[in-house]
């Protein structure tokens, strides 16, 4: 059955407090790129990136993109 | 979105729990692929139809509170589901409740918003925010549905002992968070370009 | 027994739309006139009470009790409909839920190709006769939508859920219930379109072009509902395919021994689900356009009508092969089986399909070359559309080199399957001249381009699709078709399609204009001639419906494997046991194992393939 490691869910737990730190700083650089960047061009190839990596963590530790081809099941 | 198998027809009886779960997965992410087509098609729509122009009306600091309150009820969606995994059903109930009340505070900022907006939805700009915030705030609302759907399954029992059987509730999680990822993209685009 | 009927899935499924229905319009009523507006405004009411009524339809149609219940932590009930009945309730078995499709949708292509004979008629002379211009244009967008539905659900959806699962030796889809949902959805599509005709039905064609499908009638709203309901349909059969393939292929069964129906229904799939959405997509924003006041296609208000082109042909392009490759699948399934011959170049033509899905994506845009669009645009996709040629040339040179000194055994599914090659060789020609910038320039929108699309659809997709049935019907019904029927309706439908179409080849060029109800005095004697070349074809579905009832109720039973075919469907009993397979095949070689050893798909069940009819 499943591993009731409270240490396990404790480390889990964790690495969600560190993406969502992540996702917090990248939104606020967004917000202060909008209001400090003028030019269209140079905002779109800052917040594009930014928006693609917000993007990526969430897709890989929240949503365990990986697991798609993992080949262990975890606690089957 | 809940387990697609079916227990009642049993015609898979030949499929091993870790094999039904692998079925479930990619299905459901063959639908995240398939419904973010849809997000994607309104967001090229709104260039084609207004470029790069947001108009100086758009309530800043609003779209910006939103953002982080969706944001943030991923990480109690993350937590509900790490939680029913290792079997702590007690906690992953308490978060699905939280995730839920954030998701239905994003939806109040969103009929905030329309009811304070100063562009009508017939001009440019105006079609591409109202159809995406309304195709988003869609999504968040059965979002919302889900989520209680979740919390009630795991009061009747059917995600004990975590693993596997977290299916039901990891399911819902993920398209929570899927919804998430569409705001990433809609956000700079109905607000921060110019 | 009143009784009983009450308690019917669908009395029940249609009581609770009924009931969702007016629920949601009344509550859209009390709000609306609190707001000080009408009432009733059809478009925003059917907006809004149509999902509703759809939920209560689903839901009484047996998805609550089934399924519904588990979303709320409690127990779901078992199917329990049997016999005849199954047919008519939530049923998770692919079987019925094949069926379902299969017959749903030939009802649907007959009374579409009744729409197509008063068509015919109205067209017979130049002037009106039969109808009104508005009539006449209910009668053709009507008949486009449902052909293009029969064209894309029949196969796939009809054959690919039937077969798919005993072609992979297993016991059923990955998702069954999910499988029963999407038939389900199907209903609400066909009322919806008849209750649309009945309010005098829409006039802007199956491809609902913006800025008139925005000012219409409100049938048009209705058309919008359903094909956007279609579309869930189609994606979410698509999905179910996908994973069923990947997950539950029996032991052995690697993907280059998969029958190349699979491969047609796995091509096929990719496309619904990933392109779907943008044909739901363009008719949501027609929707938004006209209930809410947004300006995705009006100029005046900054929108343009050619974005919806764009994102209508981003699928309906691609939906061509959705509707094809199926049919190539089944017609090379065919080909080989009734010339006891391998499958000639088989890991090309499955790569051809995967091919043609890659390349469907990048080609939309040869539908516009009059649109006004860039014309900057013109050469790519001129160059990309014919690249497509390639993949299908392969598919062609596959079917060729099939029957190539093969002993064929001329039943009415090869002769079909036969004709199948014919026609699509001719659809694939005509094309070239449309992807041609200079010659589709002239030709657009003539009967030239009509007479094309029905050589690949009908002359591809809905010959092979009969070849299909004649050949499947056995496996389905546990009976046999009438050969000489089958032959009659062959004939007359084949016959009948060509003195259809080719001349309207000629009128085309000559310029008469598609979608009118009434033309020039010049075409009259050669329209003529094409109505009664099209009676010749819709009479041969008399023959066609007198065979199938006739058979199904009473024909002589079938034997396991009437055609001594090697795939795995044939070597389970006709019809097939509840769970297809006691035991699980293991799979040793590939699917036309013909002149070798012996067909080594069969090895572990060889037992029951000896079952066989005498041959002509
Ligand atoms: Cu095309």
């Amino acid at each position: 059955m499943s591993m009731h490691g409270a240490d396990a869910e404790q480390r889990e737990q964790s690495a969600g407090v560190r993406v969502i730190a992540i996702l917090a700083v990248l939104t606020i650089i967004e917000y202060i790129a909008a209001i400090a960047i003028g030019a269209s061009v140079p905002l779109l190839v800052v917040l594009t990136p930014i928006a693609l990596v917000k993007a990526w963590y969430i897709l890989k530790d929240f949503m365990h993109l990986p697991r798609l081809w993992a080949d262990e099941e975890e606690a089957a | 979105m809940t387990a697609a198998h079916s227990t009642v027809h049993g015609a898979e009886g030949h499929a091993s729990p870790a094999r039904l779960l692998r079925m479930n997965r990619m299905g459901l992410w063959l639908f995240f692929a398939s419904d973010a087509l849809v997000f994607a098609l309104l967001l090229s729509a709104r260039f084609y139809l207004d470029g790069l122009h947001t108009p100086p009306e758009v309530k800043q600091i609003l779209g910006l509170v939103m953002t982080s309150i969706l944001l943030l009820s991923s990480l109690t969606a993350y937590r509900a589901e790490t939680a029913i995994e290792h079997g702590n059903i007690a906690r992953g109930r308490s978060m699905l409740l939280l995730t839920a009340v954030m998701g239905s505070v994003f939806l109040a900022g969103v009929v905030m918003e329309w009811m304070l907006a100063e562009f009508s939805p017939g001009d440019g700009y105006g079609t591409a925010f109202f159809s995406m915030t309304g195709m988003h705030a869609g999504h968040v609302a059965s979002g919302v549905l889900l989520l209680l759907m979740a919390r009630r399954q795991a009061s009747a029992g059917k995600f004990d002992g975590g693993g596997t059987r977290a299916w039901g509730a990891s399911g819902i999680v993920m398209y929570w968070h899927f919804v998430d990822v569409v705001w990433v993209f809609f956000y700079p685009v109905l607000y921060l370009i110019h | 027994m009143s009784h009983s009927i009450l308690r019917a899935p669908i009395v029940r499924g249609l009581f609770w739309a009924v009931v969702g229905f007016v629920l949601a319009a009344a509550l859209v009523g009390g709000i609306r006139t609190a707001m000080g507006l009408d009432f009733w405004n059809t478009t925003v009411d059917w907006v809004i009470a149509y999902p509703v009524a759809l939920l209560g339809w689903l839901m009484g149609v047996g998805v609550w009790p089934q399924w519904g219940r588990e979303w709320l932590g409690g127990k779901a009930e078992p199917y329990a409909l049997t016999g005849w009945q199954r047919y008519f309730g939530f049923s998770p078995d692919h079987k019925v839920i094949g069926i379902q499709y299969a017959v749903t949708f030939i009802v649907l292509f007959l009374l579409a190709g009744l729409a197509a004979m008063l068509i015919r008629i109205e067209l017979a002379q130049p002037g009106l006769q039969l109808f009104t211009s508005d009539q006449y244009n209910a009668a053709m967008s009507f008949h486009g939508i449902t052909m293009v539905a029969v064209a894309v659900a029949t196969l796939l959806g009809g054959f690919g859920n039937y077969l798919v699962p005993l072609m992979i030796g297993a016991r059923d889809m990955a998702f069954p219930r999910l499988n029963a949902l999407s038939y389900w959805l199907v209903p609400p599509v066909a009322i919806l379109l008849v209750i649309a005709v009945g309010m005098g039905g829409w006039d802007s064609g199956w491809t609902a072009y913006p800025p008139l499908s925005e000012v219409n009638k409100e049938g048009q709203v209705l058309f919008n509902l359903a094909v956007i309901t279609f579309g869930v349909v189609s994606i979410l059969g698509g999905i179910n395919f996908l994973v069923t393939v990947t997950y539950m292929r029996a032991p052995g069964l690697t993907w280059f021994r998969l029958p190349i129906f699979v491969w047609g229904a796995i091509s096929a799939s990719l496309i619904s689900f990933f392109f779907t959405q943008a044909f739901a997509a363009a008719l949501l924003m027609v929707l938004l356009d006209r209930a809410l006041g947004t300006s995705f296609f009006r100029a005046s208000g900054g929108g343009s009508a050619l974005l919806y082109e764009h994102i209508f042909w981003f699928y309906s392009h691609p939906a061509v092969y959705v509707m094809v490759l199926p049919g190539f699948g089944a017609a090379l399934e065919i080909l080989s089986h009734m010339s006891k011959k391998p499958l000639f170049a088989y890991r090309w033509a499955a790569g051809a399909m995967l091919g043609i899905v890659a390349l469907s994506g990048i080609v939309w845009a040869h539908h516009m070359f009059t649109s006004g669009m860039d014309p900057a645009l013109h050469a790519p996709f001129l160059v990309l559309t014919e690249l497509i040629s390639i993949p299908t040339g392969l598919i062609f040179l596959s079917a060729l080199g099939t029957i190539w000194q093969g002993k064929l055994w001329l039943q009415t599914p090869m002769l079909f399957a036969l004709a199948f090659v014919f026609n699509f060789l001719l659809g694939g020609v005509t094309g070239i001249y449309l992807a041609d910038v200079p010659t589709d320039l002239h030709l657009h929108d003539t009967y030239f381009v009509v007479a094309h699309f029905h050589y690949t659809i009908v002359g591809g997709e809905i010959f092979a699709l009969f070849a299909a049935l004649y050949y499947w019907f056995p496996k389905f019904t546990g009976r046999m078709y009438s050969e000489r029927l089958g032959k009659i309706h062959f004939w007359m439908m084949f016959l009948g399609f060509q003195l259809t179409f080719i001349p309207m080849f000629r009128v085309g060029i000559q310029g008469m204009n598609r979608r009118v109800a009434d033309y020039p005095a010049a075409y009259g004697e050669y329209n003529l001639f094409i109505s009664f070349a099209a009676f010749l074809l819709g009479a041969s579905f008399l023959f066609f419906t007198w065979n199938m009832l006739a058979s199904w109720f009473r024909g002589p039973a079938a034997a396991a494997n009437p055609w001594r075919a090697s795939t795995l469907e044939w070597q389970v009993s006709s019809p097939p046991p509840e769970h297809n397979f006691d035991e699980i095949p293991v799979i040793t070689g590939d699917p036309y194992g013909y002149g070798g050893a012996g067909p080594a798909h069969n090895r572990p069940l060889g037992g029951l393939a000896a079952g066989s009819e005498g041959g002509s």
